[in-house]
């Protein structure tokens, strides 16, 4: 791609600085405003990302993955069976790693824990499910790894009432993913569970699958 | 006529960053010669200069980069032996981490060449304004973090530390994806924490390299450092401990004593 125009785009930009706060004020809105094809508002913006990173670090989570948690509860609760499924799908879940990067190789059938105040809470109409869960995984094919702890929580959680809550502490997780799951550091990534996410208020069985998010096409 | 040689920088951040007597050069040398690390860069010098020529062809993946570096002294010499007006452009100030400029130097004055050096923007130039950090103020230590390993400096905690390619540690190579950061990393960890306490606020540091980007300041507790997410181009800045102390006796002699404010003594 011949990128002249782009590089006339930046040349005037550094030439007006007024032109060159608005712009990073918010990148998209002042492209949609210039003449760059959408080709190059999107070459801008990746180059707009921070510096590329290795690869090992510059991605977020990649692709599709699962988690099916399981707590050991000494006693179930009497729940209707028929309304035990409360749907998860489009719910936002946020992934954050804060004290390191968080790297989880490809895995089928991964078994982890989750750590201390790993939380669920259920409305008393049990319709909503919220959640708060502390992560803890390490690599089993790598016996030098260090456990790394993450987060999960619903992106809601504070706007749905107060209910039923559920501790999930020293739950089982089993992990499903076809390629590496990579938090960068402190950076929080938001996504919706898809169709098949649930939670199943009779035996506290927690389903979540991510993807990523379909890739934006833009047009002139 | 006799070649002559003018090595310029580009500065870091694209198009910003060069000064107008380089950019000068760079137009209307008769052979212009140029490395810079981010494709946008590329193609603004080959429009400056339509017969640019990039030196990115020397890096291959897995080579030796002592053998890049001489691979280009040697090929940009050739051109000022040929009798041209060469401009060889570096990516940031082009004797600051630029191995082929002291090369090229030595080879030009050894056959009594003209050759002018221009001064850039500096990575370190962008620190210390992104970071607010004036080296007037108490100083400052700057090493490669290898060398900063191999050969152990008596460097001083109260003093602010810059350790570049602190994500290269160890790693002579051209860069490619084999890259684990991480033991060279743990190595400075070990290092420094005998001299700084373990949850000091350690940052990893990376210019702008576009107008259009911020840089890029991670801070991360020292103990942690072996996990940062560093890349080849992060910088490793420790803020001192403390401020230096000030010399009683010394204040004294130099009929300070009486200015107390700016200067912390022993007592």
């Amino acid at each position: 791609m011949n990128n002249t125009d782009l590089i006339r785009f930046m040349q005037d930009l550094v030439n007006n600085p007024e032109e060159l706060s608005r712009y990073k004020q918010d990148p998209m809105l002042y492209l949609a405003q210039t003449r760059l094809s959408a080709e190059q508002q999107d070459l801008l913006l990746k180059f707009s990302s921070p510096i590329p990173k290795l690869p090992f670090i510059n991605e977020e989570v990649v692709t599709v993955f699962s988690l099916d948690i399981s707590p050991e509860l000494a006693e179930q609760q009497e729940i209707d069976k028929e309304k035990s499924i409360i749907s998860l799908e489009h719910t936002t879940v946020q992934l954050v790693a804060h004290s390191t990067p968080v790297i989880i190789e490809p895995a089928e059938g991964l078994v982890c824990r989750l750590l201390n105040h790993s939380k669920v809470y259920i409305t008393k109409d049990k319709k909503h499910v919220s959640f708060h869960l502390h992560m803890c995984y390490v690599n089993p094919n790598d016996p030098t790894d260090q456990p790394f702890v993450f987060e999960l929580i619903t992106k809601d959680r504070i706007a749905i009432p107060p209910g039923e809550m559920v501790n999930f502490a020293d739950a089982k997780v089993i992990w499903n993913s076809t390629h590496p799951v990579i938090l960068t550091y402190d950076r929080w990534i938001e996504r919706k569970l898809t169709s098949d996410s649930y939670y199943n208020s009779a035996t506290n069985e927690l389903c979540m699958s991510f993807k990523n998010p379909p890739k934006q096409h833009k047009h002139d | 006529m006799p070649g002559s040689l003018t090595i310029v920088g580009t500065g870091i951040t694209l198009i910003s960053h060069m000064t107008a007597e380089a950019q000068a050069w760079v137009t209307r040398a008769d052979h212009t010669f140029f490395l810079v690390t981010h494709p946008l860069a590329e193609q603004w010098m080959c429009q400056l200069n339509p017969r640019a020529e990039s030196l990115a062809r020397f890096y291959t993946p897995g080579r030796a980069r002592l053998d890049v570096y001489r691979d280009i002294a040697e090929h940009v010499f050739s051109a000022v032996q040929a009798g041209h007006r060469v401009c060889a452009a570096f990516y940031g100030h082009p004797a600051v981490f630029v191995t082929p400029t002291q090369d090229l130097v030595r080879r030009a004055q050894a056959k009594h060449y003209s050759v002018t050096l221009l001064p850039g923007i500096s990575a370190e130039d962008c620190l210390f304004a992104d970071l607010h950090l004036d080296p007037g103020t108490h100083g400052c230590q700057s090493y490669e973090a290898t060398d900063f390993l191999l050969r152990p400096r008596r460097f001083d905690p109260s003093t602010p530390l810059i350790l570049w390619q602190a994500g290269v540690i160890g790693y002579f190579q051209v860069v490619d994806a084999a890259l684990d950061p991480v033991k060279g990393l743990a190595l400075l960890e070990t290092l420094l924490l005998r001299s700084y306490p373990a949850d000091h606020q350690v940052i990893i540091y990376e210019a702008a390299m576009l107008p259009t980007t911020e840089p890029t300041i991670m801070t991360v507790p020292l103990e942690r450092l072996r996990y940062a997410p560093v890349t080849p181009s992060s910088t490793l800045y420790v803020p001192p401990v403390a401020p230096p102390i000030v010399d009683s006796q010394m204040l004294e002699q130099l009929g300070l004593a009486s200015i107390e404010k700016p200067f912390q003594t022993e007592d």
